[in-house]
């Protein structure tokens, strides 16, 4: 089953020293390459703030500006059995440290 | 999992100088914000598709974009060159970039404290928040003093480059003096709990270090000063207790004394000895590889210490350099000697040494040696009047009970 995982809102970034940044990278890395190892990974990236919105009215760009909250700042991608385990996966995802919050969604069955 | 071949702490600083020299001073807040949104690009993307080949280049690379997005959005500006759209990573213009940096941090318009907190937050790339566990004051403090700063350094209309000539001379000095203060910040707070703030004194060993290796770096003043750095960091382990008091030189465990930072040292020594400029960073060095060279307190050679003092004091006269000198005439002629001297110094500058803990350390050390204690105790309460720093306080107590 694909699940992914929506990083939302993580604003404890520009608090942070550069070296303290790089122990993130490299929790990050970690946590990516665990997704490898296990055989789950299917795709992950980070997000630019730019939005466009396209509705039946046209055509709206909005931001960076968006709310930082609610926006989507990067995604995995991963297989997993069941919903219990990629809730266990994604409880590992280093983003709740940084003032993120997650969504973890699955790919619809049929 | 491999080891990152990437200093972000070390990126930053390279990254926002080169950006600064690029896009100007007034720029300088903007370009932090790039720097640090470069870093965050990062941690978003590398782990999903892999470290880039020269990860310090992407950062630069990204950090420049983000810089010149930020621009055009606040329509300050849209850079026209082919340079500035596709941003070009050379080395050597970000060894010069981070050389006018420190420069540019210790500009005569700063105080000693500015300098020391503009030093750590753009140079050994520190946040706020760690500068203001370092330097025991409040974030909220610190950063209003960067702020502060910088907004002095552009109305003073400081100048984003390297001085030549003559005036690089006199600059290369401040330069130097500022590390060493701030290396002097680690190695003794003024207050507070914390005796030995490791980190301040290597991250000024290391701006020594990035200097010297530096095209303008070739400078005997800073072999020496680095010299001496590196005999007062060797100590470290031997200076504060397990119980986390002070121990005095006399009293330090020399077998903890950190034998690679003393060759080190001497290596230093050893390379400043050229030019025709005595700095008081030989002079100061050269006293402190007697202390490093010496098996004991009582076997140093005070002899030569003493005679390096008398150098100092009269080249580079200070009140505290006469109260060191006084220690090591003791040790060399004997307390009475020593007293004689203090007696002359503080009696030349009663204004400025009366409220100076080490005035009546010193004085009650010596009396204790003349066997006058009740005398020593009087100006050991006096020091004690005079210090916030707990450690000293508690150091100073301890030693009010043995007599």
């Amino acid at each position: 089953m694909k699940f992914v995982i929506l990083i939302k809102g993580e604003d404890k970034w520009a608090e942070l020293s550069p070296a303290q940044m790089q122990e993130g990278l490299q929790k990050y890395q970690a946590f990516a390459a665990r997704l490898r190892e296990e055989g789950r990974f299917v795709d992950a990236e980070g997000l630019d703030a730019k939005i466009v919105r396209i509705g039946a009215e046209g055509v709206a760009t909005d931001g960076p500006f968006a709310e930082a909250k609610e926006m989507i700042g990067g995604y995995y991608v991963f297989t997993a059995a069941d919903w219990d385990e990629a809730t266990a996966i994604a409880k590992d995802c280093p983003s709740l440290e940084y003032g993120g919050n997650i969504e973890l969604r699955a790919q619809m069955s049929y | 999992m491999k080891e990152l071949e990437v200093s972000f702490r070390r990126e930053s600083s390279r990254i926002l100088a080169r950006l600064v020299a690029r896009f100007g001073i007034g720029n300088q807040d903007r370009a932090e914000d790039a720097v640090q949104s470069a870093f965050v690009k990062a941690t978003q993307s590398w782990p999903a598709s892999g470290v880039p080949q020269n990860p310090g280049a992407w950062l630069y690379v990204v950090a420049t974009h983000a810089l010149i997005d930020g621009l055009r959005r606040e329509q300050i500006y849209a850079p026209e060159s082919e340079e500035l759209a596709a941003p070009t990573f050379d080395p050597d213009a970000l060894e010069d970039a981070e050389l006018q940096m420190l420069f540019m941090c210790c500009h005569r318009s700063l105080d000693e404290a500015s300098t020391t907190c503009l030093i750590l937050h753009t140079l050994c790339g520190m946040s706020v928040a760690e500068i203001s566990a370092g330097l025991l004051s409040t974030s909220e403090a610190i950063s209003q003093r960067i702020v502060r700063a910088k907004r002095r350094l552009r109305e003073s209309g400081a100048s984003f480059s390297l001085p030549t000539g003559d005036q690089l001379f006199s600059a290369k000095d401040v330069v130097l003096r500022s590390i060493y203060l701030m290396f002097n910040e680690g190695h003794l707070a003024s207050s507070g709990s914390q005796l030995v703030r490791s980190e301040l004194c290597d991250e000024a060993i290391l701006l020594v270090e990035r200097f010297r290796a530096s095209r303008i770096g070739d400078d005997p003043a800073a072999d020496a000063l680095l010299a001496l750095l590196h005999f007062h960091r060797s100590r470290f382990p031997a200076r504060v207790a397990e119980d986390g008091s002070l121990v005095q030189l006399a009293d330090q465990d020399r077998s903890l004394w950190d034998r690679e930072r003393i060759a080190a040292g001497f290596w230093y020594l050893e390379a400043s000895l050229r030019g025709e400029i005595l700095s008081r960073y030989h002079i100061e060095a050269a006293i402190a590889g007697c202390h490093a060279r010496a098996a004991s307190f009582e076997a140093t050679d005070w002899v030569e210490v003493r005679q390096y003092f008398g150098d100092l004091v009269e080249r580079f006269p200070s009140p505290i350099a006469c109260l060191n000198e006084c220690v090591a005439i003791a040790m060399a002629e004997g307390p009475i000697a020593g007293l004689r001297r203090w007696e002359a110094v503080v009696g030349a500058d009663r204004r400025s040494l009366v409220g100076y803990v080490h005035t009546h350390t010193i004085h009650g050390w010596l009396l204790e040696r003349m066997g006058r204690p009740m005398e020593a105790r009087d100006s050991l309460n006096l020091a004690l009047a005079s210090t916030q720093n707990m450690l000293e306080r508690q150091f100073l107590t301890r030693w009010l009970d043995r007599l």
